[in-house]
């Protein structure tokens, strides 16, 4: 039922595209900014940039939408019921390689992924041989990372250790707290919402930071370009101002986000069903940094490279090509 | 009714004519009350300062809350018929429950009052249960029952060992969920010896009842085996829990409940849901003797398994059958439990039942389906009782009588 549902809104989204792709269709003629992101930190970046009151006056209102699946984005942004959104990059790769006219404005996540483990060691990959773990969608970001981190450090999946799949990080974070479990790899703020549940029932997982280990195994920054922010061709085209605009209040929220993780996690709480407290954690433990779509380039290709090559459906296709990356800030 | 007990000193209200009345009501009220914090916790909907793991508190609420106060009225009436000694009623009644009510505050306050204000604050009321019941249980009428005081003193040992675990002020191994375990199986070996007193007059009231041929016939020794093999399960689970030996020493202690079980009416006396619900409680300690057992010696099942079983089934389904007895018999009520029971015996069924075999068979519904729908159900199972209940507990007795 599921894979039917999927199926049907895969055709929706296909369709659309190929409707899409005609200048001035879906732009139509409302006023305002249609935007859309993911639950957790994108929304709390993207909630603060729409509420400044230059951008807000530019644009004439803004209205901000969460999408739980990304099949769900691929319809709205394919049909132009948003015009802009948060996304993780792969997904944002995936539907510019399928033909959706979408440019990347930003990156500003640059790690947000952890492991959790029942129980000690846990300070390097390595310490997972012999455990079953648990990651949400098979061949997403969270299980490529984990797969290419894996086999940097020399472990072979089946062999060494094991992974199971769940069709949604709800259902590993339940495994998890069940005790089915020995390790689950989980983005913020799923992570820190699952280590507090852990303590309601007694656990006190440890955890390992996969930006540090991406460092450690490969020898670059401890930072993975994941998340970060979209717009179709033709609202730059008939825009440009308020894609500035947008791009400035996002550099700002960032920053924001940053100087005040209180305040932002009391934005988080009020607008997602998790308390403060999980969006303070998740603060605390994500890298965010506002990084320009040709400035994040390099460091985009590169990952969207490693991974890849474990699975090419990742990113749709090819590295996508220069008009997927907003020109100037 | 027009029959008044303002005559009888100390009952002039009838909530306070007899102990069972007023801690079976607010045991039962408080059963789906100090699961909120816990349960809203875990949904990451409710944060309460707690003083101590999310964990600790829960277990601190349902066995030294919920479950004290429950014990505490079944003593309170019982032990005045077995020691032939006037029951408290009355203004000490009063006392005694308002000192349970200040236990109940300082955990819901711990996040704020020192850990030391907490522990004592908690302790005075079983404490002052253990001075009223000792004397009693050590004359000469109530020395054939000195055995559940001493299974009361060791519950609240269990209490003040998890307050100086907690404190930090033992100087031994030991964690606060160790005297947790401790207290709950503790109501395992109660359980096990009040059967033996009440599900004789049960049984043979259920055959009787039911117009069962034969009679029942119970074997004092194969009791004293299921007890004895039971305390030796409570010493080894304190001492090593998990250890493969005492995994063994569960199921042997499981056998011997199955043993005993063998020997109560199975037959058309087992519709009497008086007797139904202290068997099933009893079924359940078999049960969860055996999962507990089996996940010391299988790699397979996690730590946990069973122990709600224990806790949850036998436990939980024990409780309620003494207040529906109880409820009955000591307000002159023939024992005709109210139908809305079978439903509150549905849902406690229904709640052990996911709250065990949800996290082993399906844990990617834990928290759905193994954490908030046993919560909801164990919610309604008290609400039943309490609906069917709440007027016997609050009105006078039928019959003019006192208690």
């Amino acid at each position: 039922m599921i894979d039917r549902r999927r199926r049907q809104l895969l055709q929706f989204a296909a369709a659309s595209a190929s409707l899409a792709v005609l200048p001035g269709i879906g732009l139509a003629s409302e006023p305002g900014l249609r935007a859309a992101t993911p639950l957790g930190l994108p929304q709390v970046i993207l909630a603060r940039a729409l509420r400044d009151e230059r951008l807000d006056a530019l644009v004439g209102g803004s209205e901000l939408r969460d999408w739980r699946d990304p099949d769900q984005l691929r319809a709205w942004i394919a049909g132009s019921e948003v015009q802009l959104t948060a996304t993780p990059t792969n997904v944002a790769a995936n539907l510019y390689n399928r033909g959706v006219p979408v440019v990347l404005m930003n990156v500003n996540v640059w790690g947000t992924l952890g492991v959790l483990a029942r129980e000690a060691p846990l300070t390097r990959l390595a310490d997972l041989a012999g455990r079953q773990v648990g990651v949400p969608w098979r061949g997403d970001m969270p299980d490529l990372v984990l797969r290419y981190l894996l086999a940097r450090e020399g472990l072979e999946v089946g062999r060494d250790l094991r992974i199971t799949y769940q069709a949604s990080p709800f259902e590993t974070v339940q495994l998890f707290l069940a005790q089915r479990l020995d390790a689950a790899v989980l983005p913020e703020p799923m992570r820190t919402a699952t280590r507090r549940q852990a303590g309601s029932l007694g656990l006190e997982p440890r955890e390992l930071d996969l930006q540090q280990e991406w460092a450690r195994l490969t020898g670059e920054a401890p930072a993975l370009p994941q998340a970060g922010v979209i717009c179709r061709r033709e609202l730059l085209d008939a825009h440009p101002d308020w894609i500035a605009a947008v791009q400035r209040a996002v550099g700002e929220a960032v920053a924001w986000v940053n100087a005040n993780p209180d305040a932002a996690a009391q934005l988080g709480a009020e607008n997602a069903p998790l308390p403060a407290p999980v969006f303070e954690g998740a603060i605390a433990r994500t890298r965010l940094e506002m990084r320009t779509a040709q400035e994040a380039r390099p460091a985009l290709e590169d990952f969207f490279s490693s991974l890849a090559e474990l699975s090419s459906g990742f990113i749709g296709g090819g590295l996508p090509d220069d008009g997927f990356y907003l020109d100037k800030a | 009714m027009s029959v008044s007990s303002a005559a009888i000193p100390g009952q002039r209200i009838a909530l306070l004519a007899y102990g069972f009345r007023p801690f079976f009501l607010l045991a039962a009220l408080y059963a789906p009350l100090a699961l909120v914090p816990w349960v809203g916790g875990l949904l990451q909907q409710l944060t309460l300062e707690t003083g101590m793991p999310p964990l600790l508190w829960h277990a601190h609420e349902m066995l030294f809350g919920f479950v004290a106060a429950a014990l505490a009225g079944f003593l309170l009436t019982a032990i005045p018929s077995w020691a032939k000694l006037a029951p408290l009623t009355g203004l000490p009644l009063l006392a005694l429950v308002l000192l349970w009510l200040v236990g109940r505050l300082a955990m819901w306050l711990a996040g704020w009052f020192p850990p030391a204000v907490v522990a004592v604050a908690n302790l005075a009321f079983p404490l002052t249960l253990v001075a009223w019941a000792l004397p009693a249980l050590v004359s000469l009428d109530g020395r054939r029952h000195l055995s559940l005081g001493g299974l009361l003193i060791a519950f609240v040992v269990s209490q003040l060992g998890f307050y100086l675990t907690w404190l930090d002020a033992l100087p031994v191994r030991l964690v606060p969920l160790d005297w947790l375990h401790l207290a709950a199986n503790l109501l395992l070996v109660t359980i096990a010896v009040t059967a033996s007193r009440i599900v004789r007059v049960v049984a043979m009231a259920a055959v009787a009842d039911s117009g069962a041929p034969g009679s029942v016939r119970f074997t004092p020794a194969r009791e004293h085996l299921a007890v004895a093999t039971l305390l030796v399960f409570v010493v080894a689970d304190f001492v090593a829990r998990g250890h493969p030996v005492t995994g063994w020493i569960a199921l042997a202690a499981a056998a011997a409940q199955a043993d005993r079980l063998a020997e109560w009416p199975w037959g058309r006396a087992m519709g009497r849901l008086y007797l139904l619900l202290l068997t099933l409680a009893y079924v359940w300690i078999t049960l969860g003797l055996v999962l507990v057992g089996l996940s010391a010696l299988l790699d397979g099942l996690p730590s946990y398994a069973g122990r709600h079983v224990l806790f949850l089934g036998a436990i939980g389904t024990a409780v309620l059958a003494v207040f529906c007895i109880a409820g009955l018999r000591h307000t002159g009520r023939p024992l005709q439990l109210p139908r809305p029971i079978w439903g509150a015996l549905g849902c406690l069924l229904a709640a052990t039942l996911l709250r065990n075999g949800v996290p082993l068979a399906w844990p990617q519904h834990y928290l759905v389906l193994g954490v908030v729908l046993p919560a909801l159900l164990w919610l309604l199972a008290y609400g039943l009782y309490v609906l069917s209940y709440a007027g016997m507990l609050c009105r006078a007795r039928p019959d003019g009588l006192p208690g």
